[in-house]
């Protein structure tokens, strides 16, 4: 990943604070909203946008009679993850020599 | 072009966010480390109490019997309502995946001493303990309990780490630990002699140590998730 191609997921707090919170291990909705503070309006539009673009997987199950949306990343989100990660100590590293 | 400021300030604070998310996004083990300090000290002190009443000549007295015998299981009992009324909240806000974690906790914490005090019960349904054969199956039920509970120390430790997953050293030696002394304390149930002598002597003296040493393990697994949480 280089600085000019960032792709757009990690464009937004938003998006890259959900995609840091999935990278710990699968997380439900309610927890998402816990950890970003974010309303569920805004963290379902997020999520649905990183859905789309291959980066997140979210299942709909049943909790005790309750429905459960489950979020957990991909291969490929968390290669890009992680390469965006890179990408940032590689600026930082620059930047401090 | 981006200003090469702008770059670094924007990649440090994204750099920030993500360790600050990381970080808000383990597993919330505040809540499980005070029930395993809570049910290893209660049921250490039980231990300790039961001792010094055995030195004192007491503890086969009506009260003496009642303390050491039934009063930490009604800690335990109390202690399970708690954990049950915190797991109805979980249910709320978890993963499927660490109320699972939360299951095999609470089954490994509260079955065993459900089961411990089945034992104790079956003593009264196991007439003429002079007998050698009486004996032997006593003793034999001792020896299970034992294995039974280092086993679940063994489940507990594994399952905090998967969860906490940088597994760090001293969880590594707890796990070698109770590993060890499970292979060691079925290798001795394998071979003892059942005799009154034997089970009187020596197999009650191992199983409580080795029960104690899982009550302190509790402890210690209690005191370094709490240690951990302020870290």
């Amino acid at each position: 990943m280089e600085l000019s191609s960032i792709p757009d997921a990690f464009q937004s707090a938003l998006r890259l604070s959900v995609l840091s919170a999935v990278m710990m291990g699968e997380k439900s909705f309610r927890e998402l909203k816990r950890i970003t503070g974010a309303t569920d309006g805004n963290l379902g539009a997020q999520i649905r946008k990183l859905e789309e673009q291959g980066y997140l997987v979210c299942e709909k199950t049943f909790s005790a009679r309750k429905p459960l949306t489950t979020v957990s990343l991909t291969p490929f989100g968390r290669e890009q993850f992680r390469e965006y990660v890179e990408l940032l100590e590689r600026i930082i590293k620059e930047a401090t020599k | 072009m981006t200003d090469p400021k702008d770059t670094l300030k924007s990649a440090t604070e994204d750099l920030a966010l993500i360790r600050n998310t990381m970080d808000r996004s383990r597993y919330h083990f505040d809540f499980l480390s005070t029930v395993f300090l809570i049910y290893g000290a209660v049921m250490l002190a039980g231990e300790i109490l039961a001792h010094i009443l055995s030195v004192c000549g007491v503890r086969d007295n009506a009260p003496g019997f009642f303390i050491v015998g039934y009063l930490p299981y009604v800690f335990v009992f109390l202690l399970f309502v708690f954990y049950f009324v915190m797991r109805r909240k979980f249910i709320k806000s978890e993963t499927l995946y660490s109320l699972h974690l939360y299951d095999v906790w609470g089954v490994v914490l509260f079955f065993l001493p459900f089961l411990s005090l089945c034992f104790s019960l079956s003593r009264f349904f196991v007439p003429g303990t002079e007998k050698v054969e009486n004996v032997g199956v006593i003793g034999i039920l001792f020896c299970i309990k034992t294995l039974l509970f280092l086993f679940a120390a063994l489940i507990t430790l594994l399952f905090t780490a998967i969860a906490l997953r940088d597994t760090p050293l001293l969880l590594i030696a707890l796990i070698c630990l109770s590993l060890f002394l499970f292979v060691l304390f079925w290798g001795f149930f394998v071979g003892y002699p059942r005799t009154i002598d034997f089970f009187y002597g020596e197999l009650i003296t191992r199983t409580q140590f080795l029960e104690r040493a899982v009550y302190l393990l509790y402890v210690v697994l209690g005191l370094y998730l709490k240690i951990r949480k302020y870290k």
